[in-house]
């Protein structure tokens, strides 16, 4: 069994054994997701009465440690693994067990008295909570990190927008000279497309809020006390401060994620935009002899190592570079 | 049941992170230090010829057009050029040709 201080547990190893593929791990937000979830679980397992209260308290208690980020190193999995994310399920599972046994004063690898089926994934398959983890994951990280770094951006050229909004400079069509425009309105311009950007994206999240929770192996909720989706999914509601629901169909959300697909294509338009504002910007800047020359970049850093006094527009190639 | 999950929370947490930070250093490291080069903006405009459009509803678009080809042709302005073709006064050129009064018209 597990060696001393080693968590991960045995289908963690033996993941690791089949599907050591490549370097990229499944995504770290998956782990703080997947402790949500499982906290949720146990409450709402707990309050149904199925779930002893020794078992409830040592499990939110190691939910609450993981989400604070302890235990990281403990999900080694590559994402190149079973489609169903199963491996990665019973990797927090065991985790979640062998962290409660620790606390308890039992062996690693005990399964007592908290065992990683039975209790720490008790109602729940991989089929219905990895989706939902895969939902709160990339709605926590769209509505924590992305919005406001957005919305930020947003701000900053809506400011540029105004202090500019009487500079009259000439347009361009074509890349060839039209008539006249102020700074202001193209740094408008940049602002509004942002503006929109966010609202497609929180438009995208409301499918994103429907979690597959509840559903259990393929969308019929076997093994699942009725209503166990939805205590989890209020439970998850509250612990996130986001409005997730348990989804109404979940054959719908369990056979496809296109609720994912299209937060993706919302990302995409995204990406789309700020290329188009960096690279505007970037060409505008070009110069500062022989370009257009209209704009100043901050100098950051220096741009040559051979040709003194070179800045470049690297902030733009940086944004601009698709992985 | 769809079996590309890994790869699907990988790819849209990737674009997540990638955009977020990025959009953070685009803001903090360029936009906000970005200057306006206002001798060259003004250089443009007075140098430019699609000023002319202005002029359009007045003497209208063929003679409008005339006057951007022959400025650029002669290297001249396009005050220049409209003067020397007679085809409208100094005074109605200053008038009419305002880059100011070409902008925010709503």
């Amino acid at each position: 069994m597990n060696n001393s201080g080693n968590r991960s547990g045995g289908s963690a190893q033996r993941s690791l054994g089949y599907f050591n593929i490549g370097h990229d791990l499944i995504p770290r937000e998956m782990i703080g997701a997947y402790a949500v979830l499982k906290k949720a679980s146990a409450t709402a397992n707990h309050a149904g009465g199925q779930l002893g209260d020794e078992q409830h308290r040592l499990i939110v208690q190691t939910c609450d440690e993981i989400i604070a980020g302890q235990h990281a190193d403990m999900f080694p999995l590559h994402i190149w693994m079973t489609g169903s994310g199963t491996q990665f399920n019973m990797n927090m599972n065991e985790v979640i067990s062998n962290r409660c046994c620790e606390l308890a004063g039992t062996p690693l690898g005990s399964k007592a008295p908290v065992h990683p089926n039975d209790h720490v994934n008790m109602s729940q398959s991989s089929n219905d909570t990895f989706p939902s983890a895969m939902n709160i994951a990339a709605a926590v990280s769209v509505r924590t990190r992305l919005i406001p770094s957005v919305q930020a951006l947003r701000d900053a050229n809506a400011k540029k927008a105004e202090e500019w909004k009487d500079i009259v400079k000439i347009g361009r069509t074509h890349l060839q000279d039209a008539t006249p425009i102020t700074l202001g309105d193209e740094w408008s311009g940049y602002a509004g497309m942002l503006d929109d950007n966010l609202e497609r994206i929180g438009d995208a999240l409301k499918g994103i809020y429907r979690l597959a929770i509840g559903g259990t192996a393929v969308g019929t909720g076997i093994n699942a006390a009725p209503g166990f989706g939805d205590a989890t999914a209020a439970e998850i509601a509250k612990l996130t401060c986001l409005p997730f629901v348990s989804a109404p169909n979940k054959f719908t959300v369990q056979g496809a994620h296109d609720a994912l697909v299209h937060l993706s294509g919302t990302l995409r338009t995204l990406a789309v935009s700020l290329f188009k504002i960096a690279n505007d910007i970037r060409l505008l800047s070009c110069g500062p002899r022989a370009g257009f020359a209209e704009l100043i970049l901050p100098a950051n850093e220096p741009g040559s190592s051979i040709m003194p006094g070179k800045v470049n527009p690297t902030q733009v190639e940086a944004l601009t570079r698709r992985p | 049941m769809n079996v590309y999950k890994p790869l699907i929370i990988f790819n849209v947490a990737n674009s997540i992170s990638l955009m977020a930070d990025g959009c953070e250093n685009f803001r903090k490291f360029l936009v906000e230090g970005t200057k306006p080069n206002l001798k060259k903006i003004a250089e443009y405009v007075d140098r430019s010829l699609m000023l002319v459009t202005a002029l359009s509803p007045v003497i209208g678009y063929d003679k409008a057009s005339k006057i951007a080809h022959y400025a650029l042709d002669n290297d001249l302005t396009l005050k220049e050029a409209a003067l020397k073709l007679g085809l409208v006064n100094e005074a109605d050129f200053d008038r009419i040709v305002d880059p100011a009064k070409m902008v925010h018209l709503s």
